[in-house]
């Protein structure tokens, strides 16, 4: 009985720990950037299309994930404070009064390292369990 | 074959089996190579079997990849970008009112019905063309398709960019997006201000945009000039000497907006009158109202000598400049939503139009996937030949449910009291007998989804 509550415990724990994984979001640059960290407004601003310099005067390319994914709107909640609706009301409003068009998506994690790699001037977003070894972390949200 | 690891095996199989401690040395060397044959057989199917399943599935996974970034790429080459909005939707009013969209005493699946799409095309770095194409079922005549958006736009600086073509008349903060009903919480926009009787200019614009500091500016600045545009009420008018500017500043959950624009009109307007009268008198009352001109469209049948009239047209002719003036300020923290909105119309000439001034106030509040919200609204428009005074107050109260991310139904209730006269609704829809509206209510709901 003793070691199935530890079990159980134990499951909780690990449930717990990956969650709190999943749950946080690096934004991430290209190695070669000047620019060290960008605080929490600046993404908003790059992300929500109201700015396209890096801080440092770099010209940024956002890219986004697809919608469904479970840190996109991790991302979204946690940095923009906007939700996937209310996201979608944005940039319709933009779409069709012709002052912006939305950043373009990727599929996941891997394709949003892989592109940043390559390309000085893109900014995005990984899961806290990505590998960034190869980029820069610009900003952390536990 | 190595003989230590022979012996070693010989001692492991000897403490595991006592029976096997009868074999030779020669016999265990050859159940060794035995077993080793088998790992290597047993790594091969690995290899070929299951493992390779997984490699299969591995380099599946990196084509597919490979060629969605080969697909965003080539999507980036290609330029083209499509995104469309829909509203269907049925509303029904205690009375006949036109404004600009149809409300009437029964359920009407007409009105905000619409579909918009939108074309963008990236001509280069820095031109793109954009079309947008939007049928509505707001006039009479049923559903109508017509290009809102239709021009070419050039990136002149990082902050200044010039349009030309057909656009959006930036008359207040949601004119824009006036179709768009995902854009903004209500079923409409409130229509104490957002039933202006032209949408679209033809003509360019300048947008500019700065920053001081951490608020956002933009600029824009626009004429129109165009022939005969044709609406349903207003037939032939030309739009000349047509300017405007606005300026909207954005600082965190701020939006204030500042907007002023001049249009001169010129053309004519024809008033269809249904009464039996004789042809003689039609001339007196034309010159009583101020039209200048009138004719007979239909004699009065039971009268064989013509010399009555059922159905008479009276044309008055337009030569005005408007000039509305707007304010807007909004906040906006992703939960609540404050909006007041107002806007004054002043008429120079007189001609037709009257002065008008319009106050709308709203609050909504998203909790979840719930808004709920209300409007308030006061609108006034001073004598003129179009009518006399007329005054209205409105309060509507809302509530939107959103399915998904991008489809939200919504329903809303307007309530119009305190109403003088028509009270600012086109007197020539409202019934006879309800010339004397007090009040009245429109009962609305659409389901608004962009795709």
């Amino acid at each position: 009985m003793k070691t199935h509550t530890t079990t159980r415990m134990l499951a909780i724990g690990v449930a717990f720990l990956s969650m709190s994984a999943i749950a946080e979001v690096k934004v991430i640059g290209h190695s070669s950037l000047k620019d060290d960290a960008i605080s929490k407004d600046i993404v908003t601003r790059l992300f929500l299309g109201k700015q396209d310099k890096f801080p440092s005067g770099k010209k940024a390319v956002v890219i986004d994930q697809e919608p469904g994914e479970d840190i996109r709107d991790e991302f979204y909640t946690k940095v923009v404070n906007k939700n996937s609706a209310q996201l979608k009301s944005y940039w319709s409003r933009l779409i069709f009064t012709g002052q912006g068009l939305p950043p373009k998506r990727v599929l996941d994690d891997d394709e949003v390292l892989e592109l940043i790699t390559d390309n000085p001037n893109l900014i995005g977003y990984v899961s806290g369990e990505a590998d960034v070894s190869g980029v820069k972390v610009l900003l952390s949200m536990p | 074959m190595n003989k230590k690891i022979g012996y070693l095996l010989g001692i492991t199989t000897a403490l595991a089996s006592p029976s096997i401690m009868a074999y030779s040395d020669a016999e265990i060397e050859k159940r060794f190579q035995y077993y080793e044959e088998k790992i290597q057989s047993l790594e091969k199917k690995v290899e070929s079997g299951a493992f390779d399943k997984k490699t299969k599935k591995q380099i599946k996974r990196n084509k597919k990849k490979v060629s969605r970034i080969a697909a965003a790429l080539s999507a980036e080459k290609e330029r083209v970008q499509i995104n469309s909005f829909m509203t269907v939707g049925a509303s029904k009013a205690d009375d006949e009112l036109g404004t600009g969209y149809i409300f009437n005493d029964r359920v009407n699946f007409r009105g905000d019905s619409k579909f918009g799409m939108q074309f963008d095309y990236k001509l280069s770095e820095d031109t793109s063309a954009t079309v947008q194409m939007v049928a509505r079922s707001r006039t009479d005549d049923g559903w109508r398709v017509d290009a809102e958006w239709a021009y070419i736009k050039h990136d002149i600086t990082d902050w200044a960019s010039v349009r030309m073509g057909r656009l959006r008349i930036p008359f207040y903060l949601y004119s824009e997006s006036l179709d768009v009903g995902i854009s903004y919480p209500w079923v409409r926009p409130p229509i104490d201000l957002y039933t202006t009787l032209i949408t679209s200019f033809d003509g360019l614009d300048f947008v500019f945009k700065a920053n001081t500091g951490p608020i956002n500016h933009r600029v824009q600045v626009w004429a129109a000039a165009q022939r005969g545009s044709d609406e349903e009420s207003l037939r032939k008018i030309d739009l000349y000497d047509t300017f405007g500017i606005n300026l909207t500043s954005n600082w965190n959950s701020f939006t204030a907006r500042l907007a002023t624009v001049q249009m001169g009109l010129e053309g004519r307007q024809i008033s269809e009158r249904t009464e039996v009268l004789p042809k003689t008198a039609l001339p007196g009352i034309a010159a009583l109202a101020g039209a200048a001109s009138v004719e007979c469209t239909s004699d009065y049948i039971p009268d064989p000598t013509k010399a009555t009239c059922s159905q008479w047209n009276m044309v008055f002719d337009i030569k005005d400049t408007l000039h509305y003036h707007s304010a807007a300020l909004q906040y906006d923290d992703g939960n609540l939503l404050l909006l007041y909105e107002g806007a004054v119309l002043k008429v120079s000439e007189d001609t037709i139009f009257g002065d008008d001034r319009s106050n709308t106030l709203t609050a909504a509040y998203r909790a979840g996937d719930w808004t709920p919200y209300t409007t308030m609204g006061r609108s006034k428009s001073e004598l003129s030949l179009a009518g006399p005074q007329t005054k209205r107050k409105s309060r509507s109260f809302g509530l939107r449910y959103s399915l998904n991310d991008s489809t939200a139904v919504t329903v809303e209730w307007n309530h119009f009291y305190d109403m003088q006269g028509s009270g600012g609704f086109n007197e020539d829809e409202i019934d006879a007998d309800d010339t004397d509206l007090d009040d009245t209510n429109i009962y609305s709901i659409v389901v608004d989804t962009v795709f």
